[in-house]
């Protein structure tokens, strides 16, 4: 499934809660928590950390791998914390008014 | 905001940086999925494939995740233009043909431009000068000075007028300052400085109180006359020059300003009028005038034909039918050079056209010969849009070298065309290659490399991806509508040649008439020069009469000199006088329907020298004497309009016509008709009086020699300045070669067209050549298999030759219409031929035929000698 136009940037905030991850993990940690209903296409997801990472919602740092490679790992700033609280809310809205207009009798 | 910010800083920082660490990103990524995929079991191979192949195109996503930090749109407009170099590069030959047919076009126009720019665009240097306007009295037929008493009138009771000054040119004799000089000056009234916003460079301009009758005689001079006569003389305001024997003291020298009339210095106006002048008395007067803001040319007239109106009725004379007529003072100095540097543009464009349609056709074929190149492209992931970006980027690329290169060659082309344009194009040897200029050259050059890449990009944009890959160039955009673009584009490119053609014919055929016209007298061997007896020395007519008598005699004592005789107006000098007249006898003329004719006087043989025929009765002789009877010999011109199938001798002219005062002349004689307006101009009414009856203080000498003329010279001048050893000798030389001169303009704008109709031709049969070479080719396999079913290469060889000429005749078919409008457009510059000549026409269409079918010699011979066995093989 492709990606809703400005889903992807929420997702990876949100893939960033817990704990800072490089990109391979971030594009798991979204196909497994979809159920591999989304598919992390590389060409969408590099281009989005960029762009958080101008926004300043995340900061890069280079950091050895629990298998001691070096990667490079993504955290969310207090500002990207923030916009994590915003957007999560507005989308949540979206998908009960979604889910409202496409199956009103449930 | 701060986004952009951040976004221009890294950009600024370099790419590479943030290039280098995304790479690194991308490999351990990378590195990690595989180690990922072996602790799932794979082998390492596998693992690393499988990673590989689940990231994507490593690439692309490097690209799509850097364009984030820059400006994509720019930098891959940059990359665009990286491409287009690179690809000029890698088709040298190519490249150069493109890159030389649009210099080529656009140095033309850019050249062209830059003439038109600065001699009719440009507003002259003057304060609002688009407010300036001349004016002269005028009937219903034609245009004529205003008098001094009348410009007096306009002055004071016009309302239309925010000032206005009166001028008039002089020539005078300057003595006391080394040999004497004929000089020209100008009589201006003293807000005539102010009008045209000019200043001293030294002592001051003369004002009001210099300018009225009794005021000391002052001058001003023109900084050029001070610099090269007087020697830029710093003491010079305050001393005095002598011309026509009056001392005049020079108030000041006028700073630098291009004048619409060269002169050598400015005298009074109003000093030189005198007191009341009547209404009648016609000089050579113009009004200069600014009109208030806001006025119409149309008012302003309306408001000096009441003045004009009401004078009639308070003085009626001979004036009261006249009204007045102006003109905006750049039309007026610019009207006669509009017609040829429009035409010269017109051409310019046609050819800026023409190498459109040849680079379009060279796109053309090179695109297709690309396709396997572009098809890639697509392949890998450029989408269609992306790919007309660039092949568009690429084209405006090629063009603005071209455009640059053009731009230069405009540079030195301008040189060579000011050096061989007549002198009389005003403003002309100020023309630069300016901003404006540059800016012309910028959008000539990108409509023209957009117009000629749009029709390449088009078919390029269809490109069918599989086709193109599997068959290579040569299927590609040899569709039956690229076939169709490409013969149109042929047909359009014989069409503007021959509109070329036809048009420099017609001018090249006006020039040889114009040349071999009969000027209406031999001059073979005859020199002439002006002069002009100061009225100091020459107080009486009978001084003037006894000058050039003696003159006369003396120069025919000359070894050497066949001939001489002297006359008022030389051939060719066009109108040095004209005036009203009336036949006796004939029902009266309206006031404002009086015939006008020019006027001249000549000595006694005078036609005898001149070689010019008598038709009827007799030349002036020496029985025609000042006391005797009023003579004239009128032209054949003049015989037909009032005398067609009759004797003129015997029949009374009126000088003057029936509302003026002037002698009445007896017809003696009718002489044949004299081009007085140049080789190129049509006869006029003419009217001879006798010098003893009608003498002037100047006029000019003819004298015709046996040998050659020019070894004549040193021994004519020492008799005139042995008479006078104050009389300068102007224009001395040869009627051969002044009446030459007078058609340098003709010939200027005939070089050029026949220029533009070389390079038309060249650029044709260049685009007529590849395009034809390009069908021969994309039909290879049709003329094998042709060739294999038994067709004989000789009807190969008609086949292609009949499909060029086919289009070639469509193109000239096309041609004949637009030639049928240009002929219109040159029908002023077009001479001794109808405009619409057919001759020219048909020699146009075989020229063009001619080139065509030349041009498609090659590829249709190359046609007839396709390897049959190799091209079937092939396919």
């Amino acid at each position: 499934m492709e990606f809703l136009q400005g889903t992807l940037e929420v997702l990876i905030l949100r893939s960033l809660q817990a704990e800072p991850n490089h990109a391979y993990g971030i594009g798991q940690f979204l196909e497994q928590q979809s159920g591999n209903e989304f598919v992390v296409d590389n060409g969408s997801l590099y281009p989005a950390l960029q762009r958080l990472l101008q926004r300043r919602w995340l900061t890069a740092q280079w950091k050895m791998s629990p298998n001691a490679r070096r990667a490079r790992y993504y955290r969310l700033t207090p500002l990207g914390r923030k916009q994590l609280v915003e957007e999560s809310s507005k989308w949540q809205r979206f998908v009960v008014a979604m889910s409202r207009v496409l199956s009103p009798e449930g | 905001m701060r986004q952009w910010l951040t976004r221009f800083r890294a950009w600024m920082k370099g790419r590479r940086g943030i290039a280098e660490e995304l790479a690194e990103e991308m490999r351990s990524n990378l590195e990690i999925e595989t180690e990922s995929n072996i602790e799932r079991g794979m082998s390492p191979e596998q693992a690393r494939a499988a990673a590989r192949s689940h990231f994507g195109n490593s690439t692309l996503v490097a690209e799509q995740a850097r364009d984030v930090w820059g400006f994509p749109s720019l930098e891959s407009f940059l990359n665009d233009i990286r491409y287009g170099f690179r690809a000029m590069r890698r088709a040298p030959a190519f490249s150069v043909v493109v890159i030389l047919t649009f210099a080529l076009g656009v140095g033309v126009n850019t050249a062209i431009f830059s003439v038109v720019h600065a001699v009719l665009m440009k507003p002259l240097p003057y304060p609002e000068s688009e407010r300036l306007v001349r004016f002269r009295e005028a009937n219903a037929k034609s245009s004529f000075s205003v008098t001094w008493g009348n410009f007096k009138y306009w002055r004071e009771s016009n309302h239309t007028f925010a000032d206005m000054a009166a001028y008039q040119f002089t020539e005078r004799t300057l003595t006391g300052r080394g040999d004497p000089l004929v000089t020209r000056g100008m009589l201006v009234t003293a807000p005539y400085f102010r009008l045209l916003g000019m200043h001293s460079l030294l002592g001051r301009l003369f004002d009001q109180s210099d300018d009225q009758p009794g005021a000391a005689a002052t001058i001003v001079l023109d900084h050029r006359f001070w610099e090269s006569r007087l020697g830029g003389d710093p003491n010079v305001v305050g001393a005095t020059l002598t011309l026509n024997g009056t001392p005049y003291e020079v108030t000041g020298v006028a700073a630098p300003l291009w004048e619409p009339w060269l002169v050598d210095y400015y005298l009074p106006l109003g000093w030189a009028a005198g007191p009341a002048v009547g209404r009648q008395q016609h000089g050579s007067m113009s009004a200069l005038g600014r009109l208030k803001p806001g006025v119409s040319l149309a008012a302003a007239r309306a408001d000096l034909d009441a003045i004009m109106r009401h004078l009639a009725e308070v003085d009626p004379g001979p004036e009261s039918e006249h009204r007045s007529s102006g003109s905006f003072l750049t039309e007026n100095i610019t009207g006669n050079v509009r017609g040829t540097l429009l035409v010269l543009m017109g051409a310019a464009v046609l050819i800026l056209l023409i190498a459109c349609a040849n680079v379009a056709s060279l796109l053309l074929a090179r695109n297709t010969a690309r396709a396997s190149e572009l098809a890639l492209r697509k392949a890998i992931g450029a989408g269609r849009l992306r790919l007309v970006r660039q092949l568009i980027t690429e084209n405006v690329v090629i063009a603005a070298v071209g455009g640059a290169a053009g731009v230069a060659f405009a540079y030195w082309g301008l040189r060579l065309l000011i050096g061989v344009a007549p002198s009389d194009i005003p403003r002309l040897a100020g023309t630069t290659v300016d901003l404006q200029v540059l800016l012309f050259a910028c959008g000539i050059t990108l409509a023209a490399g957009l117009l000629a890449g749009l029709a390449p990009v088009m078919v390029a944009g269809k490109i069918d991806l599989t086709t193109a890959l599997k068959e290579g160039a040569r299927m590609a955009g040899g569709g039956r509508q690229g076939q169709a673009f490409r013969n149109g584009l042929v047909i359009a490119e014989v069409a503007l040649t021959f509109v070329l053609a036809f048009g420099s014919g017609l001018l090249l055929r006006s020039l040889i008439a114009a040349q071999r016209s009969n000027p209406g007298f031999d001059p073979q061997r005859v020199l002439s020069f002006l002069l002009g007896l100061p009225s100091k020395a020459y107080k009486t007519p009978e001084a003037v009469s006894a000058f050039y008598t003696g003159l006369l005699s003396d120069l025919h004592k000359l070894p050497g000199v066949v001939d001489a005789s002297s006359v008022s107006c030389l051939p060719g000098d066009g109108d040095c006088g004209d005036w009203f007249y009336s036949i006796s006898g004939r029902p009266l003329p309206l006031q404002n329907e009086v015939p006008i004719a020019l006027f001249d006087s000549a000595a006694a043989g005078y036609f005898r020298m001149m070689r010019i025929p008598i038709l009827q009765g007799r030349e002036f002789n020496q029985t025609d004497l000042a006391a005797g009877p009023k003579v004239a010999v009128v032209n054949e011109a003049m015989a037909r309009r009032w005398w067609p199938n009759e004797s003129a001798i015997g029949r009374q002219i009126k000088v003057g016509g029936p509302y003026q005062k002037g002698d009445t002349l007896e017809v003696v004689g009718v002489s044949g008709d004299v081009r007085q307006f140049g080789l190129d101009s049509q006869p006029v009414t003419e009217i001879y009086r006798p010098a003893a009856q009608q003498n002037y203080s100047a006029m000019a000498i003819v004298i015709r020699t046996a040998g050659n003329p020019a070894s004549l010279m040193t021994a004519i001048r020492a008799r005139v300045l042995a008479l006078d050893r104050n009389l300068p000798l102007q224009r001395f030389g040869t009627l051969e070669e002044s009446l030459g001169a007078g058609l340098a303009r003709r010939r200027f704008t005939t070089l050029l067209l026949t220029l533009f109709a070389g390079l038309a031709v060249v650029l044709a049969a260049i685009g007529i050549y590849g395009l034809l070479s390009y069908w021969v080719t994309s039909r290879e396999s049709e003329i094998a298999l042709r060739l294999a079913l038994g067709a004989s290469p000789s009807r190969i060889l008609r086949w292609t030759s009949f499909h060029a000429l086919r289009l070639a005749l469509i193109g000239v078919a096309l041609g004949v219409v637009g030639g049928w409008a240009a002929a219109r457009a040159l029908e002023d510059l077009v001479f001794g031929i109808p405009p619409r000549n057919p001759a020219t026409m048909i020699a146009a269409a075989l020229a063009v035929m001619t080139i065509a079918f030349a041009a498609a010699v090659v590829p249709a011979w190359r046609a007839a000698r396709v390897d049959v066995a190799r091209r079937l093989h092939y396919t």
